[in-house]
């Protein structure tokens, strides 16, 4: 006798939202629809990968010492890790 | 109060080159396309940077198929190229694969595969021999007929001893030749550092039947589990790896199997044939490198179905060399 599917079985199929794979795919089948060259495509092209990409670790800095982490004498005025007390004047 | 400047939470920490991005992205599509990624490979919260997340699946799938290792240490590298232009023809991105293994030092063999011989004849021989073939096709390894290669390589003239050497550098002269002979390696110095059957020869190999016998007999734990191991390594059919389109001289080997504590002679060779081949320049260290179209996720698929075989072979592999490294094999 043929199998039939019980409604319960049937609910508990994995949905294509619920599957982390088939979200990432089309996540990037999104991502490689895109035109290839955007404005920032024309940027890089630019200004050049490798300059970019020390642009981003500059940046990358800035935001790791502006958001935590300190340095000397930052490091003095922290009361909690990751958040900096008022400038001393 | 003083205002703190704050960086606004939807500027990225990192920011990865559009080109840079699209290139990761088409790994990954072909990744997913060769079938080779589940939920359990893909990182948690997968981010922008794309081939970070190739990384992440890649591992996982290596860990997986390698599972934890004791000795080898195999390694993979994964080089993605722009498209350009060869000879004149537009060429899409390509990607090559490197794999092979570091060293895990030198480890001493001796006392385990003598036990073996004197346990059963041909035993010892034949953990060699299949070690040896298997290597061959998964993470090469000096064993003491490999050494006795590289001996005939650099001193030998690639004859199976020194007797050629001395005629030409000294002709029929006596004391000449003698002196050379006390400061070179000898195939004498071979045949009392190893046994005569850890040097090759044409002895057959003791049968699968066989071998099973032995272990169901043996009294000796370790017996058994050698030939345990050993039978694990013989139960994964590789095919023979053709090494001859590779230029140069190979020297990416993951171990050296000498003798015992006494045996100088392995390194001796070793470092003298290092030296000539590092002099020469013309030597490759990788087991294998394959260049793809990063489209082209067929290929990927069959280099990933050929791949699970080779980590299977090399976690047998190295279960056997394991079992004969380690422990105490000097008391009966």
């Amino acid at each position: 006798m043929a199998s039939r599917k019980s409604p319960s079985s049937a609910r508990s199929a994995p949905r294509a939202e619920d599957d982390p794979v088939a979200r990432y795919a089309a996540r990037l089948d999104r991502f490689l629809a895109q035109p290839g060259e955007g404005e920032a495509g024309a940027l890089e092209a630019a200004v050049g990968e490798a300059k970019l990409a020390f642009v981003s670790s500059i940046v990358h800095q800035f935001a790791e010492d502006v958001r935590g982490q300190p340095h000397g004498d930052r490091q003095d005025r922290m009361v909690v890790r990751g958040a900096l007390l008022p400038p001393l004047f | 109060m003083f205002q703190l400047p704050v960086v606004d939470p939807g500027i990225p920490c990192a920011l990865v080159p559009q080109a840079s991005r699209r290139r990761g992205a088409l790994l990954a599509r072909t990744l997913l396309n060769a079938g080779i990624v589940d939920a359990a490979l893909m990182p948690a919260r997968p981010g922008p940077d794309h081939l970070r997340n190739c990384q992440t699946v890649l591992e996982g799938w290596v860990r997986r198929e390698l599972g934890a290792l004791r000795m080898l240490r195999p390694y993979f590298a994964l080089n993605l190229r722009e498209a350009g232009s060869d000879a004149g023809h537009a060429v899409g991105p390509s990607c090559t694969i490197e794999w092979g293994g570091e060293s895990f030092g030198v480890r001493c063999v001796g006392p385990a595969l003598e036990f073996l011989e004197r346990h059963q004849p041909r035993l010892g021989r034949t953990v060699l021999q299949v070690l040896e073939r298997q290597a061959f096709r998964t993470l090469p390894i000096y064993t003491p007929a490999i050494v006795m290669e590289c001996a005939s390589d650099v001193y030998w003239y690639g004859e199976s001893d020194e007797d050629m050497a001395l005629e030409e550098a000294c002709g029929d002269d006596a004391d000449e030749r003698k002196a050379m002979r006390d400061n070179m390696v000898t195939r004498a110095m071979f045949d009392s550092t190893f046994p005569g059957w850890a040097l090759g020869g044409r002895s057959r190999p003791v049968g699968r039947r066989t071998l099973q016998h032995i272990a169901e007999s043996a009294s000796d734990r370790r017996v058994a589990n050698v030939i345990e191991s050993l039978i694990s390594v013989l139960g994964v059919d590789l095919p023979n790896y053709d090494w001859s389109f590779r230029e140069g001289r190979f020297v990416g080997f993951s171990g050296v199997l000498a003798w015992g504590r006494e045996d100088e002679l392995t390194t001796r060779v070793l470092d003298d044939y290092e030296q000539m081949v590092s002099e020469s320049g013309d030597y490759f260290e990788t087991c294998g490198e394959l260049t793809i179209a990063v489209e082209d996720h067929e290929t990927f698929a069959r280099w990933f179905d050929a791949m699970r075989p080779w980590c299977r072979a090399t976690r047998a592999l190295d279960g056997l060399i394991w079992q004969i490294c380690e422990g105490d094999w000097s008391a009966k």
